[in-house]
């Protein structure tokens, strides 16, 4: 997959870049994690979650790593991903253009809210 | 019937999508639906449900296909290492046998003790050399999954089974046996990554069977029964010298395993007792009745 259908970085995929940037999570738990992010604002689907991690997959920012148990979620194995080194250095890039974009707003007497 | 419908709806998309994310996308959805338990939390729930399919579905249908639309299955470190191991101690126990059925035979003659030792090698070195060597070949097994075939790729061991020449597909404690023509077979272990996966694909194929539990027996190579029960059961009711002894059991041992190697090599079952303790049984009875005599 061309990486240039993922720049500029789709919100979804940024959602769950940062989702993963601290732990290997599995779909449930980065739906999850990215809830917990947006203050509830960003409530993935399955279809939107799996449609993402499969172009991310695609792109190699993401990896699979194994399939475990989570003790809370019960018996059943799931599929956990892991952020790549790739994955990471994508997402550092794609923040500092939203930096970027702050900044100019800023400037330009749009946004008053706090520096980046 | 919240997940049943699910299931339903995940129809809607791509095949391509259904077969590498559905059971993942249900699973999300049976995750949601068990922690959010209030009437307002699951109708929240259908509503971000429905929206998702209504952008994700035509989005999925616009993704371009895959050029090589196979996918690779693997068995981690890991699952290998959680796998059951295959059991010492009914080898043991026949070596153990084949001690006593030595000194009880004529005992105790060295030549003899070397010959019931020797015999009872195949049942004891086999599973040991297996375990050496089963982490190494679990490892290197990697299943590939297309529309209309399967491929598996083990260490010099590669099969291909296409679709149309699948006699059965049948699911046991170890996981999926995918049965072609000529005794051919792959195995889809149940700790493979994706298993869930796999078993929908193959479902899709034909009925998955799921036959009844096993007996109470031993799995064995035909080759080692053959040449550990023969000579024993001869050797148990001939045996009087050494020289006896070991002039029939031996060549017959070498003999029988050499022939059977060639023509038996499906694995059977048989219950440990005939195994175990059979020459022994023979052996008594028979010098309980010599001293009869």
């Amino acid at each position: 997959m061309p990486r240039t259908k993922l720049n500029p970085l789709p919100t979804v995929a940024f959602h769950i870049l940062m989702a993963l940037a601290d732990e290997d999570l599995h779909g449930y738990g980065i739906m999850r994690a990215v809830a917990e992010l947006t203050d509830g604002k960003v409530r993935l689907g399955p279809g939107t979650l799996y449609g993402s991690i499969k172009t991310l997959l695609e792109a190699k920012l993401i990896e699979e790593v194994d399939e475990r148990r989570d003790d809370e979620l019960g018996e059943e194995r799931r599929r956990y991903y892991r952020l790549t080194g790739a994955g990471r250095r994508f997402a550092r890039e794609e923040a500092e253009r939203l930096a970027g974009m702050v900044r100019l707003a800023r400037a330009k007497r749009i946004y008053r809210g706090a520096h980046v | 019937m919240s997940e049943r419908v699910y299931r339903w709806l995940i129809r809607l998309y791509p095949r391509a999508f259904q077969e590498e994310y559905g059971a993942a996308s249900r699973q999300l959805f049976r995750d949601r639906w068990n922690t959010e338990r209030s009437f307002l939390a699951r109708c929240r729930l259908w509503f971000d449900v429905l929206g998702d399919l209504a952008i994700s579905i035509p989005r999925e249908y616009r993704r371009p296909v895959s050029p090589k639309p196979v996918s690779g299955y693997r068995l981690s470190e890991a699952a290998v290492d959680a796998m059951p191991q295959h059991s010492l101690v009914p080898p043991f126990l026949a070596l153990l046998t084949a001690l006593i059925m030595g000194w009880l035979g004529d005992a105790p003659h060295v030549p003899l003790f070397i010959g019931y030792a020797l015999l009872a090698l195949p049942l004891t070195g086999g599973p040991l050399w297996h375990k050496r060597t089963a982490r190494r070949h679990l490892l290197s097994l990697e299943l590939f999954l297309e529309p209309d075939r399967i491929e598996r790729k083990q260490a010099g061991c590669d099969l291909t089974l296409e679709r149309s020449e699948i006699a059965r597909i049948f699911e046991g404690a170890g996981g999926l046996i995918v049965s072609g023509p000529d005794r051919k077979m792959i195995w889809v272990p149940r700790r493979l990554n994706r298993y869930e996966q796999v078993r929908e694909h193959l479902a899709a194929w034909m009925p998955i069977e799921t036959p009844e539990p096993p007996e109470h027996a031993l799995r064995v190579k035909p080759r080692y029964a053959v040449s550990f029960l023969v000579p024993s059961y001869v050797s148990a009711v001939l045996v009087r010298s050494p020289v006896w002894s070991v002039g029939l059991t031996l060549p017959a041992a070498i003999g029988l395993l050499v022939l059977s190697r060639a023509a038996l090599r499906r694995p059977f079952k048989l219950p440990p007792v005939l195994i175990m303790f059979g020459p022994l049984a023979v052996l008594i009875v028979k010098n309980v009745l010599l001293f009869w005599r």
